[in-house]
């Protein structure tokens, strides 16, 4: 028990620190460590004779790799330990390249592919380490900026209220559904405490509560009650009996429960009318109205009906927009998967957009060690209030947390690659 | 009629009084606000009334054993058909109900084998496979990766032996006598597919490079030497004890400083290494000299021929011990089964179909080598190659994603369907059977048409091509209630027999499972402004196609 109190001190000792200017050295320091050793090899390459790749071991790509490490003048071991590193990775990729192809293909096109490789690398690294600058000048030039703000619209757009956050939600939802789900959908897991009298949290998306949120949607559609609207006379807002939705997932009702099933229901945009009801919120009403989740019918005694024609995403989104709208409030664990989400396809479409399908150091950037170079602090990056505008206190310092990354990348769907696509063909534009 | 059969029979009854409860609560009801589609319900349960009860419920055993459980749940005790039949049937929307059935464990409490901080874990293991390039995991590996500071390490310990159990991994285990680190003796711990499973992915989730063993190497790079210097024809003579090496390769360039200075040649020749010196005895020809190696007794001598040759002649006699390396490469290499030439020779073969020989001949023992068989055994055991020390280079491709655990962990327990303990008991029961229920029922609606201007097929995520409106009364709690629950007891009757049925009591906590599953597979059945649309994936158009043969086949039969 001390031990992890002493951590977690140590932990916030350091979040002080946590500036833009204290941030962006530490994003750069790999990549300007990983930029020249592909630039060098590129040279190196560039100046070889291609014959030499038919020389049975190719003792002498080792032998360069050596020199070259031999001029290593770093003194910070963990840098230099990690340029050795991402070197021999290079020279590795490169020699398996030569040996898979060089009975298929002359010399001088396997040295023509390598250093169109290289140069596509370099190229991709040094849109990344120019992603932003120091003092965010020209803020809405940079990199950073268009794309965080790119991906935004689409899965986590920002807006004066939620109506206009629920509208631009609906008008990607079309191809884009999946990813706004998986935005609130936490694969990760943290022991956390949610309920902070103090504040209100917003957490991520459990099966569970996901479950919750599909027999919301599917009792409103089969089999409302109806019940007067408390804000507008005359009119009949749909209703469920609370019982109907939570029991089956609820032992026996207590207290904690009824509070639990009350939050919940709040997110999702509903509220709790006679103790017994769940109905939607007169706010929530208008925007269901507008994009015709509700439809009017008129009764025989002259009251006004709305009937809920709900489709899978209605509640969810709301899920999203309210999520959206009060980020500053969001759980530890959405805070880290969301930045998650954004730097991942941050990277993964600039890498898309400047390395060619086939280039053979694809694997260099995508292996784990790299990874956590650079995610990391593009994680911290793109939370600052300029950008996403999250907590960024609350993403983890720690190596544990570090290793969610592992369990995030692993968990990745179909939807999200369309995005990383997407917003490559965007970085084409600008 | 024997137990069995009456247990079936009255199924099969109590199936079709909850259809006509069904229906008779249909009657009341009408949630639909689409005209005509209570009715096409109700014809459509009245037809399912009458089908599914004739001939002792034929239909049902078409539908469930030879449709749903070969899709999802396979009725086998071989893991690895189990596997492979559950990951043929994926693709994008079939891997939501792949996932659902995961989650309806999830949901299923905690005693279930899935609980929720079990989730990630399959994640974990999609990067724990994904970043060697083996496909292995080893345990040291997966602690680095996965440990945690704050919780000893016992705790990731225990949970890789969990996963391995859950998974049916295979391990081996590899001792080092020095670490790098503290020099000190090391076990680590790989943990793999097993072989047949493996066999399954190769196909499309993981990519093998095989590494050659050292005595085709040494014979690939004396034949690359001579085709680098543009050899037109070679000619190779093998046999148990010696090989014979000559070809006609022409002078390299070198040549005219040969002829200035002596020594040069001497030196480029001297300081040449092949890997066939580990080999045997060697005596190597070129030009006007004559090179003696044996490595073994450290011999490298170099000496004038009086005759000028053409080209290389190289002559290895084979160490003795090399027998066993090459037996074992040879054995490697899956051709024991043509018998008749000796392994030597096969491993020669190999060598040469590893190579580009287009404008050069072969003669093996006198007969021209013919480039017949290029597919080189892509039919190996993985895993014995494994066993034989790191003989294979696999990676995962794009395509490997979690969901390949999720088949695997349904194989798991679709094999293990029998032992009750090990799948998770009633809660796993209870689940698997009422998604199933689901599917099955959801196969059967009948599709409604709506009017040209219905603003349904105006809504974006309505896809005409893919997706057809289905009555949502079905959904109703009075409907779906009388129903399900038989057809959930029928399904686990096929699934699992006597034994899972014993399992679908209509308990509390039961009929908690079963109101929470209700409303699963939210993603191929989904809600559209209100209308139940279901997404045309291939199980249900199967299913579906069974039901629509039936009419006609009793024509035939009445006949």
């Amino acid at each position: 028990m001390m031990s992890k109190r002493k951590y977690s001190e140590r932990g916030k000792s350091g979040r002080s620190r946590e500036k833009w200017t204290d941030i962006l050295p530490k994003y750069l320091t790999h990549i300007s460590h990983m930029q020249p050793i592909l630039k060098e090899t590129r040279r190196i390459i560039n100046d070889l004779d291609p014959i030499i790749f038919l020389e049975p071991e190719l003792d002498i790509l080792d032998q360069i790799r050596q020199e070259e490490e031999k001029r290593n003048t770093r003194t910070v071991r963990a840098l230099s330990e990690f340029s050795a590193m991402y070197r021999s990775n290079i020279y590795e990729i490169m020699k398996d390249f030569i040996i898979d192809f060089r009975g298929k293909i002359e010399p001088i096109e396997l040295k023509d592919y390598i250093v169109d490789h290289l140069y596509e690398a370099v190229k991709a690294l040094s849109i990344l380490k120019k992603i932003t600058n120091p003092d965010q000048r020209d803020l809405d030039k940079t990199f950073l900026y268009l794309l965080v703000k790119y991906i935004e619209e689409i899965i986590f757009p920002r807006g004066s209220n939620l109506e206009n956050i629920y509208g631009k939600l609906l008008s990607n939802a079309k191809d884009f559904y999946e990813c706004q789900r998986h935005l609130l959908q936490t694969h990760t897991f943290y022991r956390e405490k949610l309920r902070d009298p103090e504040y209100f949290t917003i957490p991520g998306i459990s099966p569970k509560v996901y479950q919750i949120i599909n027999t919301v949607t599917s009792l409103f559609n089969l089999e409302p009650n109806y019940g007067e609207f408390p804000e507008r006379s005359n009119y009949e807002i749909p209703m469920l009996l609370k019982n109907d939705v939570f029991e089956p997932y609820i032992e026996s009702v207590a207290h904690a429960e009824e509070e639990a099933a009350e939050n919940i229901a709040e997110r999702i945009g509903l509220r709790v009318l006679d103790d017994i009801f769940l109905a939607p919120k007169a706010e929530f009403v208008e925007l269901l109205l507008k994009h015709s989740f509700l439809r009017e019918i008129t009764q025989e005694d002259g009251k006004i009906r709305y009937v809920p024609q709900f489709s899978n995403e209605t509640l969810f989104l709301y899920y999203s927009a309210i999520a959206s709208l009060r980020r500053g409030f969001l759980s530890k664990e959405l805070v880290n998967w969301i930045s998650m989400n954004f730097a991942l396809v941050i990277y993964m479409g600039i890498l898309k957009w400047k390395l060619s399908d086939d280039n053979i150091f694809y694997g260099i950037f995508k292996d784990l060690q790299t990874n956590e170079k650079i995610l990391p602090y593009l994680m911290k990056l793109s939370s600052f209030p300029n950008y996403l505008g999250m907590d960024k206190m609350k993403i983890r310092d720690s190596a544990q947390y570090r290793k969610e990354i592992f369990n995030f990348i692993g968990s990745q769907i179909d939807n999200l690659q369309e995005l990383i696509d997407e917003v490559s063909n965007y970085c084409e534009k600008i | 009629m024997s137990i069995l059969d009456s247990k079936w029979e009255g199924l099969l009854e109590a199936f079709s009084e909850g259809l006509e409860l069904a229906i008779e609560e249909l009657k009341n009801k009408d949630v639909e606000n689409i005209p005509g589609a209570k009715d096409a319900l109700l014809d459509r349960l009245n037809v399912i009334k009458i089908q599914f009860t004739r001939n002792k419920g034929e239909l049902f055993e078409r539908v469930i054993d030879n449709t749903i459980q070969n899709a999802f749940f396979p009725d086998t005790s071989n893991f690895a058909e189990a596997f492979g039949k559950i990951l043929k049937s994926r693709n994008h929307e079939q891997d939501f109900i792949i996932n659902e059935l995961i989650n309806g464990f999830v949901t299923s409490r905690t005693k279930a084998i899935a609980s929720y901080d079990q989730g990630p874990i399959i994640d974990r293991m999609v990067e724990a496979f994904a970043k060697r390039n083996d496909f292995h995991i080893v345990d040291h590996q997966f602690y680095a990766m996965f440990g945690d500071p704050n919780k000893p390490r016992s705790h990731i310990e225990k949970s890789l032996k969990e996963l391995v159990n859950l998974f049916g991994l295979v391990s081996e285990e590899f001792e080092i006598d020095r670490d790098l680190r503290r020099s000190e003796k090391k076990k680590y711990t790989f943990y793999t597919f097993p072989p047949d499973i493996l066999k399954i992915l190769q196909e499309k989730y993981i990519i093998i490079e095989k590494e050659k063993g050292i005595f085709v190497k040494a014979l690939l790079e004396m034949l690359q030497n001579s085709k680098n210097a543009k050899a037109t024809e070679v000619k190779i003579e093998i046999n148990v004890k010696s090989m014979r090496f000559i070809d006609n390769r022409k002078e390299t360039k070198k040549n005219d400083d040969t002829e200035k200075n002596g020594d040069y040649q001497y030196e480029q020749f001297k300081e040449k290494k092949l890997q066939m010196f580990n080999l045997g005895k060697i005596i190597w020809k070129t030009k006007n000299w004559i090179r003696d190696i044996d490595t073994k007794n450290n011999i490298d001598t170099l000496k004038k021929n009086s005759r000028q040759i053409e080209g290389t002649d190289i002559t290895i006699i084979f160490y003795e011990e090399n027998d066993d390396i090459l037996k074992k490469e040879y054995e490697k290499s899956f051709r024991n089964e043509e018998g008749k030439k000796f392994k030597e020779e096969y491993l020669l073969r190999e060598a040469i179909s590893n190579i580009e020989i287009s404008n050069m001949k072969i003669y093996i023992n006198s007969d021209l080598y013919e480039d017949i068989e290029k597919e080189i055994e892509l039919d190996l055991s993985v895993y014995k190659r494994e066993k034989n020390k790191n003989l294979v280079y696999a990676h995962v491709s794009e395509a490997f994603d979690r969901n390949v655990f999720i088949c695997l962990f349904l194989a798991n327990i679709a094999v293990n369907r029998n032992n009750l303990q090990k799948i998770g008991g009633s809660f796993t029961i209870n689940g698997i059977s009422a998604i199933f229920a689901l599917i099955f029922l959801l196969s059967f609606m009948p599709k409604i048409n709506v009017e040209k201007n219905h603003p349904i097929l105006k809504n974006p995520s309505f896809n005409k091509q893919k997706m057809d409106i289905i009555p949502k009364s079905w959904m109703m709690k009075q409907v779906l209630e009388p129903l399900f629950e038989p057809l959930i007891k029928i399904i686990a009757y096929r699934l699992g027999g006597g034994r899972w049925l014993n399992q679908i009591i209509a308990s509390e906590i039961n009929k908690k499972i079963h109101n929470q599953i209700r409303f699963l597979i939210k993603d191929v059945n989904k809600w559209i402004l209100g209308n139940l649309c279901r997404v045309e994936i291939p199980i249900f158009v199967e299913i579906s196609n069974i039901f629509a043969e039936v009419p006609i086949d009793l024509g035939i039969n009445e006949d």
